[in-house]
């Protein structure tokens, strides 16, 4: 279909470009500007042509670079896309595009370095996102720490180094016990491509730690309730636009590894656990937007709140277990709802931490006693945040409520009990944001000691483009399911197939 | 014949350092040019060392393909740190011809040690190694932590040395013979439990814990840190890369050849202290504040990683083994030479706060150690992160699980310090001054990026073992 390896285009364009701003540290931050958007907007432009390009009435991988990497270990260099790897792409390329718009007017020091880490971590999220061999995945996915370490470390708040270190630490613990399981799965299977793992016949308790190791590794990047505490800290320290790119494109690297890894492999001990698990989602639900509603800091604020948001991600995920043998349909509609909840939940946190950013360049403060009555000096800028925090609190129309709706319809296939805690979360979520929204946008201002003032031109595309999507999803989510669908069922296939 | 022998590199480089120091008394104030000369002997003396085409296995010596490979490793990597070492003792005002040729004649020490095929040679080179590190350790003549060191491996060094005759003597007096071969093939016969066989395990216990302690694996660790700090950085480059890799070798050849029926005795030891020295490397390091000593515990694990692949007695274990060796000589290479290359306050970087701010200063610098220190860490793309990734590999097809969740938690806390040092190089600031000789080294920056560059395309040096190995099964050691 195409001549030229496109997926490696993908991967090793943005990263070469990055390493050569990294490297140039002397570059004028004009070129460094340009050179970045150039960059993102031509992996943008061929994401979207590969997205036109992806035939999404087919089962097969797409796509498909497959050449031997190292012979003796049998590691191979295979990249393809199937369509939960084309949708998060997307999300990847298009926020990457936003960054580098809203980056050119802010101030960094050293930006040529600070962009060209961002450059560096776009093309390993998309190596991570299309890599099918398990040890390729495994580089990529680790190699995501050393940008985003550097970039908190270097451009964050007062308490970065330790956010850093406990962020990097925490993560690499978890992958580790990945590593383990990857390499025993590839022992036994003798191949290191995922696919070749689903056909394995495991016994219980191999599956069994198999299954511990991934939940871990992916849980602590998801994150998922008890071992979520790393977030907030590394956003609170995090640049604007490295908490934009950790909450919308990083978090979701552990959606996508529970997806590829967990519920193909380990089905049986899935099964099994799939009920404790589903408890685990329902605190991160529940429990997480409490806390979201104590906090003063707004960015800690939104952070909690994507923990509890991605709690629904994994709620849709566990169900497919819980449901595999009872309700195949609403197995789907859940794990439909998981990746729509990815991607919305992408595009939602993105804005809204755009949007914190842009309140704490005017107020240098991110508590909420800090910055009040921004409307009357802000109004458009108002008026969007208002939308985000709507979106966020999942209002019919936009693209949160899509996700969160599928989700706690597959939980009232399995059981009441857990649908109706479920769907405490759209007054949850509901409370926090407008909380949010009422103290820091409305109330009187009169002397505006911070200095408000309405967005620059860049802040505005970034912002009035990120509403269009969610309200394009939320409308008409139509084009994603088509990308998904197949895909989806064809995970849910190869899940009974290994039972088989 | 004897033509061809005189161009074997051992003899080679024993005749040429006679002439430079011969030369070096006539010529005190053309240090230049006579260091010119040892760099143009050690490329010569390394071309031999593979072109030589002799292969040969003497009563009490063997060439073969497979050592010569190795030969020029030690060689190659004695070029590198004396590039390193020149700039470092001119810039500390100590250049002396003399620490070279001795260097020489401790890198002819590795040669003979990993060529031995008697005991009484093993001896001779490790006696050899070990002398001419006595003098380098002692070289900074005016620091007293240097001349504490030197005391302190020397005595622990004899010691170590006393042990290993005495372990020699047993094997010899149960065995009757001192020659690889002729004790394998007697090994072969003793009947287990007789007098005999446990005479020959108490030999072989002696004779590994003498070599531990050249190798520098817990529990005979003790003096790593200590002497790695008190040298010169120069000579703790040389301390942490060529003995390990010729002990490296010598447990290889010993434990497959002479022992090889003895399995079950050395692999459990050898499993046992690897993963005593990957815990001890790993934790004890988390508190140093002193580089050389973080690199010193950094360094007793990475060999832990070594021990406990080779103690795995399978092809993966042994392949995982070789692989690392030559990773962490790379890597230690460049950890060590970045550090000669940069002083802090007109003397060399001591503490690891020393290279505070490096980021802004020297950013060229400060991304190859981000590079070297990520793969100490085994951090991927580095190569550190494929070595261990065999290494563990190795260890699931033993099924060892247990042991590969301790190595990898082990490594989680290994990444703490690693990282420490790169949180105090990019986050931390500080105006106190720093500098370097140049700007740019070429072989530094080749040594450092070749980090990464063989992390991104691992399957060059993963050919090389895999030759390696093959040599080694094809032909004998």
């Amino acid at each position: 279909m195409f001549d030229y390896p496109i997926l490696s285009l993908l991967i090793w364009l943005p990263i070469i470009g990055g390493l050569f701003l990294v490297i140039s540290e002397n570059m004028s931050n004009k070129l460094s500007e340009y050179l970045t958007l150039v960059i993102t907007f031509i992996i943008l432009l061929i994401t979207i042509n590969l997205s036109i390009n992806y035939d999404y009435t087919s089962d097969q991988l797409q796509f498909v670079e497959r050449t031997n990497w190292i012979d003796g270990l049998n590691i191979f260099y295979f990249l393809a896309v199937d369509g939960i790897s084309v949708s998060l792409i997307l999300l990847t390329a298009f926020i990457n595009f936003l960054i580098a718009i809203y980056a050119v007017s802010e101030k960094y020091r050293n930006k040529s370095s600070f962009l060209g880490y961002f450059l560096i971590l776009e093309g390993l999220l998309i190596g991570t996102f299309t890599a099918f061999d398990s040890i390729l995945f495994y580089i990529f996915f680790e190699s995501l720490l050393i940008p985003l370490f550097l970039i908190i470390g270097i451009w964050g708040g007062e308490n970065r180094k330790y956010a850093t270190i406990k962020f990097f630490l925490y993560t690499l613990f978890g992958s580790v016990l990945m590593l383990i399981s990857i390499i025993y799965l590839s022992s036994i299977a003798e191949s290191f491509a995922i696919r070749d793992f689903y056909s394995l016949n495991l016994s219980f308790n191999e599956e069994l730690f198999i299954l511990i190791a991934f939940l871990i590794g992916f849980g602590i990047k998801i994150p998922m309730w008890p071992v979520h505490t790393w977030l907030p800290d590394a956003h609170v320290e995090a640049p604007t636009s490295g908490s934009v790119i950790l909450a919308s494109v990083l978090l979701k690297v552990g959606g996508y590894g529970m997806i590829r890894f967990m519920l193909p492999i380990t089905t049986e001990a899935g099964i099994f656990l799939s009920e404790y698990m589903i408890y685990l989602s329902l605190i991160a639900i529940i429990y997480i937007s409490f806390v979201a509603y104590a906090q003063d800091d707004m960015k800690k604020l939104i952070a909690y709140s994507s923990v509890a948001h991605m709690g629904f991600v994994t709620l849709g995920i566990f169900l497919v277990f819980h449901l595999l043998d009872s309700n195949l349909t609403a197995a789907v509609i859940g794990l439909e709802g998981a990746i729509i909840q990815m991607i919305s939940h992408g595009l939602i946190s993105a804005a809204l931490f755009f949007s914190i950013g842009i309140i704490y360049k005017h107020s240098k403060s991110r508590l909420l006693k800090d910055n009040y009555g921004i409307s009357m000096y802000m109004p458009i800028f108002s008026f969007l945040m208002l939308f985000f925090l709507m979106a966020n609190s999942g209002l019919p129309g936009t693209s949160g409520f899509v996700g969160e709706f599928l989700v706690i319809t597959s939980s009232l296939g399995s059981n009441i009990i857990i649908g109706l805690l479920a769907a405490t979360s759209l007054l949850l979520s509901a409370s926090y944001s407008l909380k949010l929204g009422k103290n820091v946008l409305f109330g009187e201002n009169i002397k505006n000691t911070q200095g408000y003032n309405e967005c620059n031109t860049n802040e505005i595309i970034v912002l009035i483009s990120l509403v269009i999507f969610i309200l394009y999803l939320g409308l008409t989510p139509d084009y994603l399911f088509q990308i998904i669908d197949h895909t989806t069922i064809n995970i849910i296939d190869s899940i009974n197939l290994g039972r088989r | 014949m004897i033509i061809n022998l005189f161009f074997i590199p051992e003899i080679l480089l024993s005749f040429g350092v006679m002439i430079i120091i011969l030369i070096d008394l006539f010529l005190q104030n053309y240090k230049a040019v006579t260091f010119k000369l040892i760099q143009l002997l050690l490329i010569v003396s390394a071309y031999y060392s593979i072109n030589g085409q002799i292969s040969f296995t003497h009563e009490s010596y063997d060439l073969s393909e497979f050592l010569n490979i190795l030969k020029f490793i030690l060689i190659l990597g004695s070029f590198i740190i004396f590039h390193y070492t020149y700039k470092h003792l001119v810039y500390l005002n100590t250049l002396k011809i003399e620490y070279f040729t001795i260097s020489i004649l401790g890198l002819i020490g590795t040669m003979i040690m990993i060529s031995a095929h008697s005991l009484l040679i093993l001896y001779l080179g490790i006696e050899l190694l070990s002398l001419s590190l006595y003098a380098l350790i002692g070289f900074n003549k005016k620091s007293s932590l240097s001349s504490e060191a030197a005391i302190k491996y020397y005595v622990l060094g004899a010691m170590s040395s006393g042990v290993l005759l005495f372990g020699i003597s047993l094997v010899y007096g149960f065995t009757g013979s001192i020659n690889y071969s002729e004790i394998a093939n007697i090994v072969d016969t003793v009947q287990i439990n007789s007098v005999e066989y446990l005479g020959i395990i108490f030999g072989i216990i002696f004779i590994t814990a003498s070599l531990c302690f050249k190798f520098g694996v817990a529990p005979f660790h003790m003096w790593v840190p200590d002497i790695y700090q008190g040298s010169l950085v120069s000579t703790t480059t040389l301390l942490s890369t060529l003995p390990k890799i010729a002990v490296f070798i010598v447990f290889l050849k010993l434990f497959y050849i002479p022992f090889l029926s003895m399995i079950n005795v050395w692999s459990d030891i050898l499993i046992f202290v690897g993963m005593l020295s990957i815990i001890i490397g790993s934790i004890f390091a988390l508190t140093q504040e002193n580089i050389k000593r973080l690199l010193a515990y950094s360094a007793i694990s990475n060999i832990g990683f070594i021990v406990l692949s080779l103690g795995l007695v399978t092809n993966d274990g042994l392949q995982a083994s070789l692989y690392y060796t030559i990773v962490y000589s790379l890597t230690a290479l460049a950890s060590f030479g970045i550090i000669t290359h940069i002083t802090c306050n007109s003397h060399g970087i001591e503490k690891i706060s020393d290279l505070a701010g490096l980021s802004k200063t020297h950013p060229y610098y400060a991304i190859l150690i981000l590079i070297t220190m990520l793969s100490s860490a085994g951090i991927p793309p580095m190569i550190g992160f494929h070595a261990k990734l065999i290494v563990i590999q190795a260890l699931i097809n033993s099924e060892y699980i247990m042991l590969s969740i301790l190595v990898v938690l082990m490594t989680v806390i290994s990444a703490y310090y690693y990282l420490k040092v790169i949180k105090t190089i990019y986050f931390d600031n500080r105006e106190e001054l720093i500098s370097v000789y140049s700007n740019s080294s070429i072989v530094l920056s080749l040594n450092s990026i070749s980090l990464l560059i063989l992390g991104i395309f691992p399957y060059y040096l993963f050919n090389l073992t895999s030759y390696l190995m093959d040599l080694l099964f094809t032909i004998s050691i």
